[in-house]
């Protein structure tokens, strides 16, 4: 997710749910943990035994809030101005960790004059705004002279074109009475939350925020999480144990499902999904590539991810198979092939793990869509309603759809169930935990591998008989998946792949299960098919010698040949020995922060990873997320690039300049700090800004947002 | 205490069938979320059947009561009142205009494996005993459905199941995983909760732990917390203990539970006395009559 | 206003619980809560059934009256909230309204998902009708005032003009 990408480097949750009983205050906002998460919640539970003060906000009085110390209720969709008014909280009375803000986030950087935001004129926009295509654009939320690896700072914050203090003014309105206009929330109460979260910060101290779909799927979701990581970063709570932000997901394997995505924009491991313009890979890379910091090993995994795609095929001679690479000419989020189904421009659809004819918003329009298509593949355990739409739905009942008039055929193939197949979930602390399967599924039933690997051979071979061009990428295809005696293909095949590996084939080759360097190293015709496997991202190379097919995942399955995401002896608190967490095992990410500038840690009670003077590198009881030998007083030289750019008191190398982002200066679309818009349907206006809705938010078009009515569709 | 993984006597293979160790369950509302999951473990691993889809508006609770297809059930009891020191919205706050407080408590509700159990006394065929672990155990191949033992529970337990679920007429309720508890497991309830708040083991440790956990409570506010746990009266001592919130009755538990035999010497008293009198009032209408 | 959530015993779009007996039995009806105050104000009892209706459509469901949903107060206005969980469907074997039926398709500009969280309705006493008979109700109970936050790229519905807020159209000023 962007809004905790663009605050600290990684889209995922900074920490794991056995750490929230090291918490001392847990806030739990827009999620009911207890309900929807209740086996993580043990850990809140825990940390409450220990004597943490748990706060749960929202709308209802849950099962969460029965257990919480401390339940605000306030109105759906106004989380930004409570958020916004702890953070003015904090900074006009001086309680922020000023000894944590002041070296390991971008408060002190000096943001290009350019910059205007919405106090201006009180209107809600930030600088570069174009009305006309409703989008902002161009750079003025960059720092001053535009590079993001070396910014001009002023430790001493008081530069008026600082973050801090542009922050400073962004929230001077969110007053504890503005909250109350806004949110309903008494300023008695608010205080209380604001008390409990200062008590629980400093050297000694640490609070966790944890939320879910209740702060996602609002028009501002991502500026809501964003308000959460200026908080925590404001408290010195992230990457420290008892702190951090834990997404909670919405379902099995959701980060999953984003880090080796579902997402039509993004390749996995977070890569970018080349557009139209990126014509070829070395103008992808250079539009991609940062100059500094982590992300400035892009090339190394975009090539390594084309070599796992197309094999032997990707060669430097034809940009490791680039062009074959589909290129996006728009947004095509499910939305847009929905509205495509309603204008009948989709003729076919396949739906796996989904059911939007109950499960989507506006699910009498996802039915109609439905009903527009040709055919329509469902895989499900059960016959879900979108695969028996068009005989019992409300449009059927009430006469508005006829049986007889829909054409869609509809196929429905019976899916395994969880314990009928086997395979890696990834859940919401970025923890890939490897399921055995218990049974065979029953009768024609089958795994989501088995119908993909299934229909891949099917398309290859109709590919193979064609000398269609357009059919390229599918020949090109390095489909050599082993299978099962089921005609599964052999899971823990697809996760050495996923983990990477030297791409000259060496003989000599085991499964999973023994010491064997190089595993399931055999194509479909018996022939060596890969080399040993890489034990880390850190190994892969741009010039085709490696292949991962996600390299944030790199290290599951290393040369020991041990599936380590099926390992079940954990040996410490963090559950090390239980599963893999990525990356490379990593269980509270940016963990350099849990230390001091000079590597020591913030306090007995609170140390994770530590600078040992004596064996001069990094330690500690997590796994450090740093160059382990990089001291705390490193200076970078100028002009250094990649992980060499980045000083030795920088946490946060995924951004070029090492720091947590109070600002963000690029990679959002609806401002660098978050502002408080009411809900798309709100009962009431802006109590501060004259705009009254997020600005940038996409209606997708006209004619679509006048069908949403019903008695206009 | 929550979190110790596989150390927790929740987790942890046991032989306590094989050296006659006498177990318990306490359960402990102040860290119940209300999930349920003892209910759907219960079931399943004892193949109860489901008993009906019925929405009852009574909170989230849509079980209703322990039964013959019901021998977990969690309850929602919505009150008026302060859990601890918990602040709930504006109630304690200091400008005087607060709501009324207000609390939302779940309890996982069990069969009590009496001591000196009303359905065992009252049982004519032998289908009830106490294991080796102090649980009293039907056995379903023995029951003949009399339901005398129905009438005999002090806690409304144990029942008949009605047709047409499979196996209807029998009687039935908690086997305290009786099965389970042979093979060393835990009883599927109390290993699935998610934050023990069924805490299964020995009867003592569980006593002390209780004990324990009812102070602590005490000095955190919570005035009106205390065990439930009747060994004053005939039912002589439970192996499912609870922790409450305020009253029993809240939780429809009987705070002074008899077994019904102890009133058999003054039922059979009186059924002798209206006996005499009917015969004297016979012998006085003849006499009348002559 | 009202606001989606789920239940722990169901899962998602419900595909993997209103199928199996042991979940669906213990949440077998949708329900919306709502708060006393506004189960006073519209005459409504616990149990009794309400249909709840946005701009997309409506769905029927349980009134849950509980004080675990509650009002809110905002500068002399008062705001109402609904909860309803949004598991259910026409399949399986629990079945009832889906929430999303209720819900818009809109963008956020950063990820384009919806707005799920957070959306203006009416609440209308009473069973829904079934059949023909609804597209009458609807056009009768649908929120007529629109939107107060109309976006400037969508041409005004009906009477909205954007902006500042519409007579009625929400909760209880619009009820029946």
């Amino acid at each position: 997710m962007p809004g905790l990408g663009t605050s600290f480097g990684r889209g995922g949750a900074t920490t794991a749910q056995q750490d929230l009983a090291n918490a001392d205050c847990i806030l739990i906002e827009g999620s009911s943990m207890a309900e929807a998460h209740p086996v993580g919640f043990r850990w809140v539970m825990k940390a409450k035994e220990r004597g943490a003060t748990i706060i749960h906000v929202d709308p209802r009085f849950s099962r969460t809030s029965a257990l919480a110390d401390i339940w605000v209720p306030l109105r759906a969709g106004t989380d930004i101005a409570f958020l916004g008014g702890l953070v003015r909280h904090l900074i006009e009375n001086n309680l922020f960790f000023r000894e944590y803000v002041v070296p390991y986030t971008n408060a002190s950087c000096i943001l290009s004059d350019e910059y205007r935001d919405p106090e201006g004129n009180g209107d809600g926009y930030f600088s570069g705004w174009n009305e006309e295509k409703r989008a902002y654009e161009g750079d003025s939320w960059l720092y001053k002279g535009g590079d993001l690896s070396r910014p001009e700072r002023d430790l001493t914050l008081q530069h008026p074109q600082c973050v801090f203090q542009k922050l400073k003014r962004h929230f001077s309105r969110y007053t504890p009475e503005m909250v109350e206009k806004i949110c309903g929330i008494p300023p008695e109460l608010f205080h209380k939350v604001a008390d409990a979260l200062v008590a629980a910060s400093g050297p000694k101290k640490t609070a966790a925020v944890c939320y879910a779909v209740g702060w996602t799927q609002h028009s501002k979701g991502v500026q809501i999480i964003r308000a959460a990581a200026i908080l925590q970063l404001l408290l010195g709570n992230i990457g420290r144990p008892g702190g951090g932000i834990l997404a909670l997901r919405g379902h099995a394997s959701i980060q999953g499902s984003t880090d080796i995505p579902t997402l039509y924009d993004i390749l996995p491991g977070y890569l970018t999904m080349p557009h139209k313009g990126d014509q070829t890979l070395q103008q992808y890379l250079d539009t991609y590539t940062k100059k500094t910091g982590l992300w400035s090993g892009y090339p190394k995994y975009m090539v390594s991810t084309l070599k796992a795609y197309y094999g032997k095929r990707a060669t430097a001679k034809n940009d490791f198979g680039y062009s074959w690479l589909p290129k996006l000419t728009g947004n095509h989020s499910f939305f847009e092939f929905l509205y495509d189904m309603l204008d009948g421009k989709m003729e076919g659809m396949f739906l796996m793990g989904q059911n939007p004819a109950v499960g989507a918003p506006n699910s009498r329009l996802q039915r109609k869509a439905l009903s527009k298509l040709k055919w329509l593949v469902v895989r499900d355990m059960v016959e879900i309603e979108s695969a028996n739409f068009w005989r019992e739905s409300p449009e059927i009942d009430r006469g508005e759809l006829k049986a007889e008039d829909i054409e869609t055929e509809v196929f429905f193939f019976p899916a395994a169930g969880h314990a009928e197949k086997e395979g890696a979930f990834t859940n919401t602390q970025r923890l890939l935990q490897w399921r055995e399967k218990a049974v065979d599924p029953p009768g024609d039933c089958r795994s989501e591998a088995w119908f993909m690997h299934q229909l891949a051979l099917r398309l290859i071979a109709k590919a193979k008989a064609s000398d269609d061009s357009i059919d390229e990428p599918l020949r090109a295809l390095d489909w050599w998946y082993p299978e099962d005696e089921l005609g599964d293909p052999k899971t823990e095949a697809v996760l050495t792949e996923i983990n990477g590996w030297y791409t000259d084939p060496v003989a000599g080759v085991g499964d999973s299960s023994g010491n064997e360097s190089v595993v399931f190293g055999i194509d479909r015709e018996g022939n060596p098919h890969h080399g040993k496997q890489v034990n880390g991202f850190a190994e892969l190379k741009a010039d085709g010698s490696t292949a991962s097919g996600c390299w944030i995942y790199s290290g599951v399955l290393g040369r020991d040949g041990v599936n380590k995401a099926n390992s079940r002896k954990s040996k410490d608190y963090l559950g090390h020995g239980w599963g893999f967490a990525w990356p490379g095992d990593r269980r509270i990410i940016y963990n350099r922060a849990s230390a001091r500038p000079d590597g020591s840690p913030w306090s007995e009670r609170k140390k994770l990873v530590w600078w040992d003077w004596d064996s001069d590198k990094w330690t500690g009881i997590d796994v450090p997320g740093f160059v382990k030998g990089k001291p705390p007083d490193f200076e970078p030289e100028v002009g250094a690039e990649g992980l060499d750019a980045i000083p030795g008191d920088a946490p946060f190398t995924l951004h070029e300049d090492g720091l947590g982002w109070l600002f963000v200066p690029k990679g959002l679309q609806d401002g660098p700090l978050p502002t408080h818009f009411e809900p798309l349907e709100s009962p009431v206006s802006n109590e501060l800004y004259s705009h009254n809705t997020n600005p940038p938010e996409h209606w997708i078009g006209t004619r679509h947002r006048a069908m949403q009515s019903f008695h206009l569709c | 205490m929550i979190g110790e993984g596989t150390k927790s006597t929740n987790q942890r293979r046991h032989s306590y069938v094989q050296e006659h160790v006498e177990v318990g369950f306490f359960t402990d509302p102040t860290v119940c979320i209300g999930c349920k999951a003892c209910e759907v473990a219960c079931k399943e691993w004892n193949h109860v059947p489901d008993d009906g889809f019925v929405w009852s508006g009574n909170s989230y609770d849509n079980t209703g009561h322990l039964g013959a297809s019901t021998w977990r059930h969690v309850m929602f009891v919505e009150q008026d009142r302060q859990k601890g020191n918990q602040i709930v919205g504006s109630h304690s706050l200091g400008n005087g205009d607060g709501e009324d407080p207000f609390r939302w408590i779940f309890l996982s509700d069990v069969c009590k494996h009496c001591e000196d159990a009303g359905c065992l006394e009252a049982c004519p065929t032998g289908a009830i005993v106490r294991t080796e672990v102090g649980s009293v155990l039907v056995q379903n191949d023995v029951c003949n459905g009399c339901g005398y033992c129905v009438v005999s529970c002090p806690f409304g337990v144990i029942d008949r199941r009605p047709k047409p679920l499979p196996d209807a007429g029998g009687a039935f309720k908690c086997t305290f995983c009786y099965d389970r508890q042979k093979s060393g497991l835990v009883p599927a309830c109390a290993k699935v909760c998610p934050t023990e708040s069924i805490v299964f083991g020995r009867l003592d440790d569980l006593r002390a732990r209780a004990t324990h956990r009812v102070q602590e409570l005490h000095e955190h506010g919570y005035d009106d917390a205390q065990l439930y746990d009747p060994r004053e009266t005939s039912v002589g001592g439970i192996h499912a203990f609870f922790l409450i919130l305020g009253e029993p009755e809240a939780y429809g538990l009987p705070p002074k539970p008899q077994v019904p035999t102890i009133y058999l010497k003054s039922a059979w008293t009186a059924a002798f006395a209206t006996a005499i009198a009917a015969i004297i009032a016979t012998l006085l209408a003849f006499a009348f009559f002559s | 206003m009202l606001t989606t959530y789920r239940l722990t015993e169901h899962h998602t779009a419900g595909g993997m619980s209103r199928f199996l007996s042991h979940l669906s039995e213990l949440q077998p009806e949708m329900f919306a809560e709502i708060s006393p105050e506004l189960a006073r104000e519209l005459g409504v009892k616990n149990g009794d059934y309400i249909c709840i209706v946005t701009l997309r459509g409506a769905i029927e469901a349980r009134a849950l009256v509980s004080r675990r949903i509650r009002p809110v107060h905002l500068n002399g206005k008062t705001v109402h909230q609904v909860g309803l969980p949004y598991h259910f469907g026409t399949s399986g074997l629990v079945r009832g309204g889906a929430a999303n039926d209720l819900l818009s398709i809109s963008g956020e500009p950063n990820v384009t998902i919806m707005e799920a969280k957070a959306a203006a309705c009416n609440i209308v006493p009473g069973r829904l009708p079934r059949g023909a008979a609804f597209e009458e109700w609807i056009n009768k109970h649908v929120p007529t005032g629109g939107p107060a936050n109309l976006h400037p790229e969508q041409p005004p519905l009906d009477t909205a003009k954007g902006g500042e807020n519409p007579p009625g159209g929400h909760g209880k000023e619009e009820k029946e």
